[in-house]
């Protein structure tokens, strides 16, 4: 049954190859893209529930949306610093908007259809400068943030699995030391909603977002007496842009913003990348004989739990492994998954260096761009503020960075 | 010679990696069930995220 299905999801494929789309789609990658997502889901679904069946899926649609509109919060920050082009920051930003409008109003209500829910909250205080400065750093020369490090993996792009393993690596060592950093002085977790109610929290995140904004378009009306705009019309008809790719940033945003809300519905929390990286690192070290429970983090309540639990019960794993089957399916329908590699042993030095710094760097931050901004602002915590100030700073330097490791 | 190809390169990590997740599934679920035996119970408290803190 399930082969007859992809042989007829391949017919139907190519017909409508033939006659609609114009970028020619890898067949046989788009066949076992779909044959390991029907798999996975099948698996979760008759060994798990139905939450862990949402998840994949959610995660399946995080990677498609992120690979086909190209929303990557490294290139976009390194696209203003160096040609003051503001399209992608103000992309990220209208997705932000958009989720808080919908994540502060449940959060304040701490539950969703009697499940309890939790916000991206973390302290402010050195761990979090240290660590997100460090991120920053590491982004521009790993070449791609939490998110954008998994779906160019499931992209096709070698060199990202490079720096995946050294983020997996960086994450692991960050949980050793993520206690003592704490040890280091902090004015705890701040939340906007504890000092004022919903409708002003999303008010006042809304206008400090427009600002951001503002100062973007300041700079490259300034350089280019023109603004792009972060929705285009395309030639092609939207059926063919949404399967094969080169979506709107403005779909981007749209997308990433609902789907984080999807994740605060099924997951009880929004969405969140790197904490299945130390886990991942964590299980490989178990594997090879280090006993990491005895490490304080992994004492802590949900590493603890995550760390007994088989990985497909940790919700950040699921939508990760989902992110990376989307972007491999949607890089398939776009005919870019497939090329000859060329590494430079410089570029290869810049992807492990990078990858240490933003596994270190997103532990000590609790999360990277979107586990501790998008989804921190979201949730209206001053750490996601924090978070995007230092990170910019540190991108600022890895950029200046990047001709030392042969990188444009 | 076929590992020139990206594509391959990801479709190995992808198998490699789904397996990884396959045989900690078996292996957590067999922990798991020796704990159950001894404890009856997980006793884990499950109220707290991987999102923040």
């Amino acid at each position: 049954m399930l082969v007859f299905s992809m042989f007829a999801i391949i017919n139907l494929m190519s017909e409508i190859q033939k006659n609609l789309l114009k970028p020619k789609i890898d067949l046989p990658g788009f066949f076992i893209g779909v044959s390991v997502l029907i798999v996975s889901l099948l698996f979760l679904i008759t060994n798990y529930s139905i939450k862990h069946f949402l998840l994949l899926i959610i995660g399946f649609g995080l990677g498609f949306s992120l690979y086909h509109a190209a929303f990557g919060f490294t290139g976009a920050w390194r696209k203003f610093i160096i040609e003051k082009k503001g399209a992608g920051i103000r992309s990220q930003l209208f997705a932000i908007s958009l989720a808080i409008l919908f994540i502060i109003p449940f959060l304040n209500n701490k539950s969703i259809f009697g499940s309890d829910i939790v916000g991206a909250f973390g302290p402010i205080g050195i761990s979090i400068v240290v660590g997100s400065f460090l991120f920053g750093l590491g982004m521009q020369l790993g070449g791609g943030c939490g998110s954008g490090t998994l779906f160019t993996v499931g992209g096709g792009n070698t060199r990202m699995l490079i720096t995946l393993i050294f983020f997996i690596l960086g994450s692991l060592i960050g949980t050793l030391h993520l206690p003592w950093w704490l040890t280091l002085p902090s004015f705890g977790v701040i939340t906007l909603s504890t000092y004022m109610n919903v409708i002003q929290t999303i008010i006042i995140q809304w206008i400090m977002l427009g600002f951001i904004a503002l100062i973007t378009i300041y700079y490259e009306k300034k350089r280019y007496n023109k603004i792009h705009r972060i929705y285009d019309n395309h030639y092609r008809s939207i059926i063919n842009v949404f399967l094969c790719g080169n979506w709107p940033l403005f779909w981007g945003g749209i997308a990433l913003a609902l789907l984080n809300v999807a994740t605060l519905f099924v997951a009880g929390h929004p969405w969140s990348v790197t904490f299945a990286f130390g886990l991942w690192g964590a299980k490989i070290a178990t594997l090879l004989g280090v006993n990491v429970s005895l490490w304080e983090y992994w004492t802590w309540t949900y590493p603890t739990y995550a760390l007994n639990q088989s990985i497909l019960n940790d919700s950040v794993s699921l939508t990760n492994i989902g992110l990376i089957i989307g972007a491999f399916i949607a890089a398939s329908l776009a005919g870019k998954i497939s090329g000859k590699i060329y590494i430079s042993p410089r570029s290869i030095l810049a992807a492990i260096l990078g990858g240490i710094l933003m596994g270190y760097g997103a532990r000590l931050a609790f999360g990277c761009n979107i586990g501790a901004m998008f989804s921190g602002i979201a949730s209206g915590s001053l750490h996601g503020w924090l978070w995007f100030g230092f990170a910019f700073l540190g991108s600022y330097f890895g950029i200046k960075l990047r001709p030392s490791f042969g990188l444009n | 010679m076929m590992l020139k190809d990206q594509r391959n390169i990801t479709i190995v990590f992808l198998l490699f990696f789904l397996l990884f997740v396959t045989l900690d599934h078996f292996y957590s679920k067999n922990i798991h069930q020796l704990k159950k035996e001894k404890h009856k119970t997980i006793g884990h408290e499950l109220e707290s995220s991987p999102c923040g803190m």
